[in-house]
């Protein structure tokens, strides 16, 4: 029954990736990149990861893809196209046939299945709280300094 | 369940495609969304990584990697912002004139 | 004990020099003073540590088991040569008081006292690596030194070469170095050279034949020859120390201090063979050279070849005698060119003619040391090549006095050319000048008799026998015939060519002449060539250079774009390095 949902999800994410890379119109690209969110966020519901699911919805929908909208919307509505040379189709596709030959170190591995979820936030915050607390400070850099650029391009 | 060989499959499919698309596009939020499906494929890649062996290393990576998407897509959006407001569009081409 | 004190002068003559203005403390005072020093010092480490062998050691460093070591060795061949080339040095910084008056004296001592203590250095070193480091140091000094007025382009391309063709044996010491240490486990000259016996031959062979080009290449032996004629470019009295006395004897010192490793090794019938060749090159093109300077280069390069024989037919003793007393005759010949070169300002033999010098200052000095050179007794060249030709054979002889026919022949066209019977000048002389030539002719002239004692420094073996006093006689008669042709050069050739017409009924001088100099000048053209190719070669290897900085100038192209093929074209590539398993 897993395998099924996996296999719906999965075609899905790769259609509208495909659907992302090859779209014309840039809002376009915005709404796929929306409904490949939502996929991933079910993956990871898949995966029985519902926390992740959810912090992924909330922070990338609700954040970073409204972002590059309002990015997107400064520019005016026309046709984008490929213009680099066609050569370059060459690296992708050798990086796909290395990818899928890289050999596996074990043997295929069925999952564990579920695993202690409610200990998510302890285990987080007592193995990785310098990694959250670099991650925060860095994000309040990150934050001033996106506030500073757009003040100085509005400042003007 | 489903096997481990099958998501490193799609997350590399998906990462490839996104390779497609930051190669092939000239504008510069292309580049960026680019960006981003590379790295909801890697979010995948280590959930699953945590699914299989039990351990909730990769999905603590997997939340720290978000946190830090976010603020790369900002940093990123407002120079974008910044960009525009110079050159009145957004393309890569044009940026080779502000090396050095 | 501590033999370093040998070296401490000169290392602080170069820090002085280096750092104080000329203005504040004259820098030739410095330098002639702390060359005195060293003299002092390694007088008195030879009398003290004589006929004892010392070797001391500090350590440098290690690497995991193994020690690298500073050692030096006080013995009697090291010691005594570290005695003649301050005594030389010292004498010739005291000429270049006078001859580099108006030159830049910081720059000119700086570089003096690095090269002297190099040399110091590499005679006192017994680690191999040491040497090696002495041995770059003495080419790096020489470059400088050679290209001193580098404005001239001719100074700078003669630097340029000389470094590059020494460069080769570099190349070749140290290959010769690692290949014994890899086999010996010890970087120490005097263990290696008791160890011997544990070396595989064809080790030995190979590490002999590498010292052997080293040495050669060190010296101006055929074929790296092409550089000291044109390292002429340099102050005089840098000609003096570097291209005549010590740098140029330091390949012969190098085969000299491994003598039982070329011993053992089986190739010194190539020696002998490459030495003969390079005398006969070196005579007949100074024969036919007109720059005074260049003439004594080529008596150099021939009498190295006499040095590179004497190690060759197993007398290193007699190289070593020989490499003394060649050192005095050549830095006062050296010195009397730059006399004249300051004095009447041409280095040009048929100018200084037509300048008719005669008085007795200019021409007994020059005459003693060309009568040295030749092997004229009673002069020091004679003593020398008493010890020089011990070990020769029938024919190495017959070839050896031919070889001092062409020795003498030139050297005398030198005298005859230059010194004119009327002198008419008037010139005023200069005491720094005159000391170093009147001892240096006083040392050739009265030399000879050290022959005698120098037994007890180093055991030596002489003999007069019958090839001895046919060499001398032969010399003498290229005096005669050299005097012949010479000396009335108005009416050059007439007499001879009515001799001969006679013997040869149809045959003249002229035709003999011609024929001559047409071979020299097409072996010259190879030469030439040789040279050309050489520079050819090293240009190319700069502008492959060029052709890969434009390649890879390329890839910083400040397009986005453009990096991120690359950064795709390198994750592939680590990809790529993930599968096959690095």
């Amino acid at each position: 029954m897993d395998i099924l949902i996996f296999y719906a999800i999965s075609t899905l994410l790769i259609l509208m990736s495909i659907a992302i890379a090859l779209s014309r119109r840039l809002m376009h690209s915005l709404i796929f990149l929306f409904f490949f969110v939502v996929l991933v966020s079910s993956m990871f519901i898949l995966l029985a990861f519902p926390f992740l699911g959810v912090a992924e919805l909330i922070i990338y929908n609700g954040g970073i893809v409204v972002l590059l909208t309002v990015a997107a919307s400064l520019i005016p509505e026309e046709r984008l196209g490929f213009d680099r040379k066609k050569i370059l189709i060459a690296l992708p596709i050798l990086m796909i046939a290395l990818m899928l030959i890289l050999p596996f170190g074990q043997a295929s591995t069925t999952g564990v299945g579920q695993t202690n979820q409610p200990s998510l936030g302890i285990y987080l915050f007592s193995h990785y709280s310098l990694l959250i607390l670099v991650a925060a400070v860095t994000l309040l850099a990150s934050l001033m300094t996106a506030v500073y650029f757009i003040r100085s391009v509005e400042g003007e | 369940m489903i096997p481990y060989e099958y998501i490193f499959y799609l997350t590399s499919i998906l990462f490839v495609i996104a390779v497609f698309g930051m190669l092939m596009r000239k504008n510069l939020i292309n580049f960026v969304i680019s960006i981003e499906i590379v790295i909801n494929a890697a979010l995948i890649n280590f959930a699953a990584g945590s699914y299989y062996f039990g351990y909730l290393n990769g999905v603590s990576y997997a939340l720290l990697i978000l946190v830090i998407a976010v603020f790369e897509a900002a940093v990123a959006i407002a120079l974008i912002i910044f960009y525009h407001k110079i050159t009145d569009n957004l393309e890569m081409s044009a940026l080779k004139e502000y090396r050095g | 004990m501590m033999l370093y004190l040998i070296l401490l002068p000169m290392l602080i003559s170069m820090t002085l020099t280096a750092f104080l203005k000329d203005k504040l403390v004259r820098s030739r005072l410095i330098a002639v003073s702390m060359t005195s020093l060293s003299l002092l010092i390694s007088s008195v480490f030879f009398y003290v540590y004589f006929s004892k062998d010392l070797i001391e050691n500090f350590s440098w460093f290690n690497i995991e088991t193994y020690t690298f070591q500073i050692s030096f060795i006080a013995n009697n061949l090291h010691l005594l040569m570290a005695v003649v080339v301050s005594f030389i040095s010292l004498l010739i910084l005291i000429f270049s008081v006078f001859y580099m008056r108006r030159e830049k004296q910081e720059k000119y001592y700086f570089e003096m006292s690095l090269f002297i203590f190099a040399m110091l250095g590499l005679v006192v070193s017994n680690s191999f690596i040491l040497f090696y480091i002495f041995w770059e140091l003495m080419s790096i000094s020489s470059y400088l030194l050679i290209g001193f007025w580098y404005e001239k382009e001719a100074a700078s391309k003669a630097a340029k070469k000389a470094l590059i063709l020494t460069k080769v044996g570099d190349v070749s010491l140290l290959t010769a170095i690692i290949i014994l240490f890899a086999n010996t486990g010890t970087l120490s000259i005097s263990a290696t050279l008791s160890g011997l016996s544990s070396i595989p031959q064809v080790y030995l062979t190979v590490s002999a034949a590498l010292f052997i080009i080293a040495a050669l290449s060190k010296s101006a032996q055929f074929p790296f020859y092409v550089w000291l004629p044109d390292a002429m470019e340099a102050p005089t009295t840098v000609s003096a120390l570097l291209h005549s006395a010590t740098m140029v004897a330091s390949g012969a010192f190098l085969l000299i201090m491994i003598a039982p490793l070329m011993y053992v090794s089986g190739t010194m019938v190539y020696l002998v063979l490459i030495s003969l060749i390079t005398i006969f090159i070196s005579s007949l093109l100074a024969l036919e050279s007109v720059d005074t300077k260049r003439i004594l280069a080529y008596s150099t390069i021939d009498s190295l070849a006499f040095m590179f024989l004497a190690v060759a037919t197993l007398n290193p003793d007699g190289a070593l005698f020989y490499l003394i007393m060649h050192a005095v005759f050549k830095s006062l010949l050296f010195l009397l060119a730059g006399e004249l070169i300051i004095l009447f300002g041409t280095r040009n033999i048929f100018k200084l003619r037509g300048l008719e010098i005669g008085k007795p200052i200019f021409y007994v000095p020059a005459f003693i040391g060309l009568a040295s050179l030749a092997g004229i007794p009673p002069f020091l060249g004679f003593f020398a090549h008493a010890t020089l030709s011990y070990n020769f054979s029938i024919s190495i002889e017959l070839i050896f006095m031919v070889a001092t026919f062409l020795t003498s022949l030139f050297s005398f066209r030198l005298f005859f050319t230059v010194y004119h019977k009327n002198g008419t000048e008037k010139i005023r002389e200069d005491k720094f000048a005159i000391i170093p030539i009147a001892t240096l002719s006083i040392l050739s002239t009265v030399g000879g008799a050290s022959l005698f004692f120098f037994n007890s420094i180093i055991p030596i073996a002489y003999s007069f026998d019958l090839f001895l006093v046919l060499d001398s006689i032969i010399a003498l008669l290229g005096l005669f015939a050299a005097y012949y042709f010479y000396s009335n050069r108005d009416f050059p050739y007439a007499k001879l060519d009515k001799k001969l017409k006679s013997i040869f009924r149809g045959v003249t001088y002229d035709d003999v002449l011609a024929s001559t100099g047409t071979a020299i000048t097409k072996f010259s053209g190879l030469v030439d060539r040789f040279e050309g190719a050489l520079g050819e070669a090293f240009d190319s290897v700069g502008s492959l250079s060029f052709s890969l900085s434009y390649i890879s100038r390329e890839l910083q192209s400040g397009d986005l774009s453009n990096y991120i093929v690359i950064f795709i074209a390198g994750a592939i590539l680590v990809m790529i390095l993930m599968l096959v398993g690095v």
